[in-house]
Parts: structure tokens; C-alpha cells; sequence
């Protein structure tokens, strides 16, 4: 295959990665603190969260539905770990495990509803969204407790500029890329969402299929929950309300086609650093937080927009 | 019959859907290497047969056998177990991944450990493709193939699979005659490896082209199975049929009045075309050509549903700008789809909701719209066009495909429409409501003075309804006949191109 050719089946990632340059040349001309080591290491720590949430999301976007619960999953997450359960540093282990086992029961639940059930996953992601949210707030009703200082440093100590918890962001992504790119269950995934009939008539246990995608989403939210947690040392149930829709804003920006069965995640590195570099350009020029809503919304559009003109053009 | 041996039979079939009886007792019986082809007008019971046979339905009484063995499929996965496989008409196919992929849905070749095994795919899948003498790239995606390399790779698909019975569905509907030749090619060498392929088709120049046996199945009953040498097409015409051609069709006359849709070098795309026409008053004017040669697209755009990249359009001499179906109906016209289902109709309101639904303004009084006067103007279609139904609340879903499609006639004519526009007027419904349908069309062209335009891939239907053909090629008119003088074969030329290319 010639690199025309290349360029031409991959060109969802050559747009996304030429935007982040941009937003990088940009941040390097609107303030000479952006390309220092301390802030790439913060824009790391910020994005490492939302990239592994994305991650899981991916895998439901790719079957052509959508989770909207991740957000509460990360909000309950960092619930459970600010939970004082036994004294001393490894006691936080077993607030590790009770959030994993509270992510695959959520995930669980979505895939039971979605696949026995039949509920459409935008609905019955929205109804666990709600649910979730509750049980993070019973837990922590005011932000408050306390993570071990020695669990926040095994994630967001740094060698050099790069904050640990990229390495867990990093195997993540590794293991996705495997598993999506040379596991059955990968290549089913693309298949149900491509055309759920087709995938149905081949033998492919569609159900199965949306069951352990889903479970893997909110397992995936969880371990995102786990850092944003370290990052902030405490619990505070609300704080995972954007990570929902910024998580589809990251999967889209990646090239993820809602419509399923399209795109894969090696776009979602350069979209998730989008997202955190632009929020990091606009905190350090001081712009209001209100207006960065604007400004990712907006980038957001342009990028469907840029999308769907080619894949109008390409016929 | 002779040494090959019976795979695949099946006795007193019977299927009904809701009170409709589909099939009605088929008895009918392949051997190993034959090429078995299955004909019958639309609605005779084809396709719900193979749909059987590949265990997407299950028969309501009646058994299948299979190499002498009682079968029951509960599903296609069982059914390709056991051996037969069935290609739809509709591909199934995953568009954005991979030949080698699609060829392996389902049942990816894995190394030790669960890795999957592409190399092992990708060689597998190219030695697939020389045998079907195919020069296909194994990673290159499905979306961005030709339909005729999609066929093929659907028939990969099944070989793969390694089923002894393969039924394909109208797999020449949307082929060019080289590609149908290399498709028949290819049938012929599954058939001599002793491979059994059940055909489905509606022309019948390449039915007996390349059939053993035809079986012929009309209104849901089994009307004869015919040794390909031993039949003519007239006899397989009459059986399908089930009396002559002449009572089908309405009687020709002669009626034309003033020219009343114009089109002028309309270009459906860049590069395409330009397509010029007109309509009289009056007057039938058929238009054919092969699927996807622009003919869809041309009719669509009169209803503002395509939009042209040149091209002007004039009703009764006035150029007239149409963009949106509600421009064009403002202009008089009207427009009957081809996707009954998806566009006509909406199958979950009664009749006479459907049937209002463009002449809401008009039967208004005041701001109200009473559902009396939305009964009151569907009487009357109702009895115009016969409809069976006990009344006109009875919701569409509900109605049989002959009464659907006379909904959405009536649909079409309740804004008393000046030029009628019909796509596939008839596909999917059965003889009686076929008659009907002609008749109303004729009638509506003669004693309405109402221009139509009817645009069909049903041969039989473009030279017997018409009163003048158009065949479409490449968004251009390749040729005009009258329909007195117009056969199978000259129109079939042109629809090909050949015609064309040998005036030059």
C-alpha cells in the first residue's frame, strides 16, 4: 500500500493529529509557560483520567450505542476511594477493589438492561446515570475524606515530566489496541456495530458481544475514577458530571463514528490532549471557565462538521 | 431422474403470515450438482420458501428434508451447519471492514493463544478469490468494492463455509452482462465440484442460460418443475403467469394530448447524463434501464427529492423551479416510492390518515381537521381503487402489500395531481392488485388527462403499460421507443449501452 493510499484510509487521524499541533502552536504562542515541563506534566495529570474513561467509552460508541453513566461511575469512584475502610497506606487496596467491583456491577446492569431488556443504551445508560449519581451522593454527600498521601504519589509522582499514572493510561491503551485489533471479541465488536444483522446471521453472540463491552466500559470508568481521585486527594460526587460527555466529545474528536463500527483509539491520545491542552491554553491566558464550555462545544462541532463534509465527498 | 442423488427436499409446505397464506402445500426437490432455479412473479412465494429453506422462517406445517434425514432449522446459523446457505438480495455484509474479515465473520481463524491468525485469512481469502477468478485485495475494505465484487465476495463467503446447497437471491439484479457471465462462470464450477445452487431469478433469458431444472411457483402453489431442454419460455411465462399475457395488461389505445412535463438537459451528476424528455397529457411514458444507471435519480429529482446540478424543468410550457417536494406538489406533481415501507407510508396510522396526509389544507374547516372529512375523502379512493379493508380505520401495517400499495396510490392522487410520478408501481404484490394498479394507471392517464411517468425494472411492465419507453444509461437517455414496436431485447440493448456504442 502506497503512503497515499495510507494517508487516505486513515485520514480521520492525520485531521485529528494536525489539531492537536495547532492547539500545541497555539499554547506555545499565547504563553511561554505552555511548553514547560511542569505544565506538559500538568496537562498529563488532567488528561490521564478523561483518556482512560474515553477509552472505555470507545467500545460502546464502536457498537454504535453510547454509555452515559461513566460520569457517575467516576463520581461514585472517587466516593468509595476517599472511604477511610482500614488504617494504614495498603488498606486503600481494598478501596481499589470494592470501586473495580462496583464498576463491573454497573456495567453489568447496562449491558443487562441493553441486551435482555432491550432498552435503547441512551436511555438505560441515562436511568444508571441517575441511580449511580444517588449512590456517590449517599456515600459522599459533601466533598470530604481523604486519600493516603502515599497512593497519590504512586500515581501522579513524576520521572522527568511524566506523571506514573501515564504508564497505566499507556497498558490500557495497549491492551485495547490488542484486543480490538487481533481478538475475536474485538473484531465482533466491530462487526455488531457495523451491522448487528449481518454480525447475528454469522454466528456472533451480539448479546455476549454488548454485554462484555459495556461491563469493560465501566471498569475502565472506574479505574479513570481511581485517578481522578489520587489527583485530587479526596471524594466529591459531583465531580465526575463532565466526564460523560467529554469522554463522547474525546471518542468523536478521535474519529469514532456514533453510527458504529467505525474508528479505532489510536486517534484518541491526540483528541484527550486536545480537550486538556485547550482548557490549559484558556486557564493560563485567563479566560473564564464559561467560556471554555463555549470553546469546546465549538470545537466539537467543527471537527463533525470537518468529518462529515468528506465523508460526503468520499461518497 | 438419474444417478445424482436428492439433497434437499421439502413436502407440503405450507406457510402463512397473519391470515395470508403464502405458500400453499410446495413440494419441491434439488438434487447434488444441479443448478436449480426457482421463478415466479413477485408475491408467488420465493423468496418466503428460501427464507425457509435457510431457516430465517419456519415452515407453519410441512417438512424439510435434507439428504434424506427430517430437518428443522431453528435459524440461519443451524441451517449453514447443516449445509445450506443462503445470499440475500440485500448483502450482508459489514462495510468498513475487510474482505478477509467479512469472508471470516464469525469464525475467525485464530493462532495458539486466541490471537487471530490474518495471515492465515488474508492467503485463505486470495486463493477464494482465484477461484472465483477475481483479482480482489484481501484488506481492502467491503464499502469500497463494486456491487459485482460484493456478490462474489458473499459467494466466497459461502464456499468458505463449505455448505452443499447455496441460494442465491436475484444475484444478477444490479449486475452488468460481463459480470453476470463471470457470476455464471463461477456458478457452473461450484455446480460441477457436485455443489447444489438454488437460483432465484426474474429473467428468463438467463434462467435458461444457466438452469438444470426450473420450478415454477405461482400464488403460493408449486404450478410445475421443467427440465431447462425439455421447456420453452412461453410455457414457463404462462405457468408463472397463469393466463395470458393480453388479460394482464390493458388493452392498447392511442392518446396524447399537449406536452406537459418538459425536461430539458437535466444532470443528475457531474459527468452524468444530460437526460432530456417530455410527457404529454395523457400518456404513459415508461422509463428502464440497468439498476444505478440514474433513472432512480432522474424521476427523484421532478419531485424535488434529488437535487440536479443543471437541467430546467417545464410544466404546461412554464419553467418551473422545483426543490422540494412541496414545490413540486404545488406544481401538481405527485410522486409514488419505491420504498413503500420507509417512505410511502406510515404503516402504524389508518388508511385514511395516509391517504389525507398531503390534503390536510383542503379538508380543513377553520383550524379544524375532523377525522369525518378525512373518511368521507378516503371513501372515495377506497372504492376507486378497491381496497379491501373492513374500514378505512384499519391501521396499514395490517393490510396486505397488494392493499399497501393501493393506500399509497390513493395517497398520491388524492391532491389531484397533474403529472404522476410511479416508482416500481408494482413490486411486491401479487397478480390481482398488478391489474388493478394498470388498470387505474391507464384510467387516470386517459379520462384524467393526468401525464405519468412510470419508471420500473419490470420488463414485462415497461412494454405492456407503457405508451412510450425511455431507457436510461449512465443519467443519459440511450434510446426512445414506442412501445408497439419495442421488445425485450431492443430495449435491453439499450439499457446495456450496446445499442449505442454501435450507431456510433
Amino acid at each position: 500500500m502506497n503512503l497515499r493510499a495510507f494517508i487516505k484510509r486513515h485520514d480521520n487521524l492525520f485531521i485529528v493529529y494536525a489539531i492537536l499541533l495547532a492547539v500545541a502552536v497555539v499554547g506555545a504562542v499565547s504563553s511561554p509557560r505552555f511548553l514547560t515541563g511542569i505544565n506538559l506534566g500538568n496537562i498529563m495529570e488532567q488528561a490521564v483520567g478523561l483518556g482512560i474513561v474515553a477509552l472505555g467509552q470507545v467500545l460502546t460508541i464502536l457498537l454504535a450505542g453510547i454509555d452515559l453513566s461513566v460520569g457517575a461511575v467516576v463520581s461514585m469512584s472517587t466516593a468509595i476511594m476517599s472511604l477511610e475502610l482500614s488504617g494504614g497506606a495498603a488498606g486503600i487496596l481494598l478501596n481499589i477493589l470494592l470501586t473495580l467491583a462496583a464498576g463491573a456491577l454497573v456495567g453489568v446492569f447496562n449491558g443487562f438492561g441493553i441486551v435482555r431488556l432491550r432498552i435503547p443504551p441512551f436511555i438505560m445508560t441515562l436511568s444508571t446515570m441517575c441511580i449511580v449519581n444517588g449512590v456517590a451522593l449517599k456515600i459522599r454527600p459533601v466533598p470530604g475524606g481523604s486519600i493516603p498521601y502515599e497512593f497519590m504519589d504512586l500515581l501522579f509522582g513524576r520521572i522527568g515530566i511524566f506523571p506514573h499514572a501515564v504508564l497505566l493510561w499507556a497498558v490500557a491503551g495497549a491492551l485495547l489496541v490488542w484486543l480490538l485489533g487481533s481478538r475475536r471479541l474485538g473484531r465482533n465488536l466491530y462487526a455488531v456495530g457495523g451491522n448487528p444483522t449481518t454480525a447475528a446471521l454469522s454466528g456472533i453472540p451480539v448479546g455476549r458481544v454488548r454485554m462484555q463491552a459495556h461491563i469493560l466500559c465501566s471498569v475502565l470508568a472506574a479505574v479513570g475514577g481511581i485517578c481522578v481521585a489520587a489527583r485530587m486527594g479526596s471524594g466529591d460526587a459531583t465531580l465526575g458530571e463532565t466526564y460523560s460527555m467529554d469522554s463522547v466529545t474525546v471518542c468523536v474528536l478521535g474519529g469514532v463514528s456514533l453510527f458504529g463500527g467505525q474508528g479505532n483509539i489510536v486517534g484518541l491520545l491526540a483528541s484527550t490532549f486536545i480537550l486538556t491542552g485547550i482548557s490549559n491554553i484558556l486557564n493560563m491566558v485567563g479566560v473564564s471557565s464559561y467560556y471554555q464550555y463555549v470553546f469546546k462545544g465549538l470545537i466539537l462541532l467543527v471537527t463533525v462538521l470537518v468529518f462529515s463534509i468528506k465523508d460526503k465527498q468520499k461518497g | 431422474m438419474d444417478l445424482r442423488q436428492t439433497v434437499l427436499e421439502a413436502k407440503d409446505i405450507c406457510k402463512s403470515f397473519y391470515d395470508n397464506l403464502v405458500l400453499d402445500h410446495v413440494n419441491f426437490s434439488c438434487t447434488s450438482g444441479e443448478i436449480h432455479t426457482l421463478v415466479g412473479e413477485n408475491g408467488a412465494g420465493k423468496s418466503t420458501l428460501m427464507r425457509i429453506f435457510s431457516g430465517v422462517y419456519q415452515p407453519t406445517s410441512g417438512e424439510l428434508y435434507l439428504n434424506g434425514k427430517p430437518v428443522k432449522f431453528t435459524g440461519t446459523l443451524q441451517a449453514q451447519q447443516a449445509g445450506v446457505s443462503i445470499i440475500h438480495q440485500e448483502f450482508n455484509l459489514v462495510p468498513h471492514m475487510s474482505i478477509a474479515e467479512n469472508i471470516f465473520l464469525g469464525r475467525q481463524l485464530r493462532k495458539k493463544g486466541g490471537n487471530l491468525d490474518f495471515p492465515a485469512m488474508r492467503r485463505r481469502t486470495e486463493e477464494l478469490s482465484r477461484m472465483m477468478r477475481m483479482e480482489l485485495e484481501p484488506d481492502a475494505p467491503v464499502c469500497s468494492l463494486t456491487v459485482a465484487q460484493q456478490q462474489m465476495v458473499e459467494i466466497m463467503k459461502a464456499i468458505e463455509l463449505d455448505t452443499q446447497i447455496i441460494i442465491m437471491d436475484e444475484p444478477t439484479a444490479a449486475l452488468t452482462p460481463v459480470e453476470v457471465s463471470s457470476l455464471f462462470a463461477a456458478m457452473r464450477r461450484l455446480r460441477d465440484e457436485g455443489r447444489t445452487i438454488i437460483y432465484i431469478s426474474h429473467r428468463l433469458n438467463e434462467v435458461f442460460d444457466i438452469s438444470d431444472r426450473i420450478t415454477v411457483l405461482k400464488d403460493g402453489v408449486m404450478a410445475a418443475t421443467l427440465r431447462t431442454e425439455e421447456t420453452t419460455k412461453d410455457e414457463v411465462v404462462s405457468l408463472m403467469v397463469g393466463r395470458k399475457l393480453d388479460n394482464i395488461f390493458p388493452p392498447r389505445d392511442e392518446a396524447a394530448g399537449e406536452v406537459r412535463l418538459q425536461a430539458e438537459g437535466l444532470v443528475i451528476a457531474p459527468g452524468k447524463g444530460p437526460a432530456s424528455f417530455s410527457v404529454r397529457a395523457g400518456e404513459i411514458l415508461g422509463v428502464t434501464g440497468l439498476e444505478g444507471q440514474g433513472q432512480r435519480e432522474l424521476l427523484r429529482a421532478l419531485f424535488g427529492l434529488h437535487r440536479l446540478a443543471a437541467g430546467k424543468i417545464f410544466i404546461d410550457g412554464q419553467e418551473v423551479r422545483i426543490r422540494s417536494t412541496r414545490e413540486a406538489m404545488a406544481h401538481g406533481v405527485t410522486f409514488l416510492t419505491d420504498d413503500r415501507k420507509n417512505e410511502g407510508l406510515c404503516l402504524d396510522l389508518p388508511i385514511y390518515r395516509n391517504i389525507s396526509l398531503p390534503v390536510f389544507r383542503r379538508l380543513k374547516t377553520g383550524p379544524f381537521l375532523t377525522v369525518q372529512a378525512e373518511r368521507q375523502e378516503t371513501q372515495r379512493y377506497m372504492e376507486l381503487m378497491n381496497i379491501k379493508a373492513e374500514s378505512s380505520a384499519k391501521l396499514v401495517r395490517k393490510l396486505s402489500g397488494g392493499n399497501q400499495q393501493k393506500v399509497l396510490l390513493g395517497k398520491c392522487l388524492s391532491p389531484a395531481p397533474k403529472v404522476l410520478l410511479v416508482h416500481e408501481p408494482t413490486r411486491g404484490i401479487d397478480v390481482a392488485a398488478k391489474i388493478e394498479i394498470y388498470t387505474l394507471l391507464k384510467k387516470l392517464a386517459r379520462e384524467e388527462q393526468v401525464a405519468v411517468v412510470m419508471v420500473s425494472s419490470d420488463l414485462m411492465e415497461v412494454l405492456n403499460v407503457s405508451d412510450r419507453i425511455l431507457v436510461v444509461y449512465g443519467g443519459g437517455i440511450s434510446g426512445e421507443l414506442a412501445a408497439a414496436d419495442a421488445t425485450e431485447e431492443s430495449v435491453m440493448r439499450l439499457a446495456t449501452g450496446v445499442a449505442k456504442e454501435a450507431a456510433v
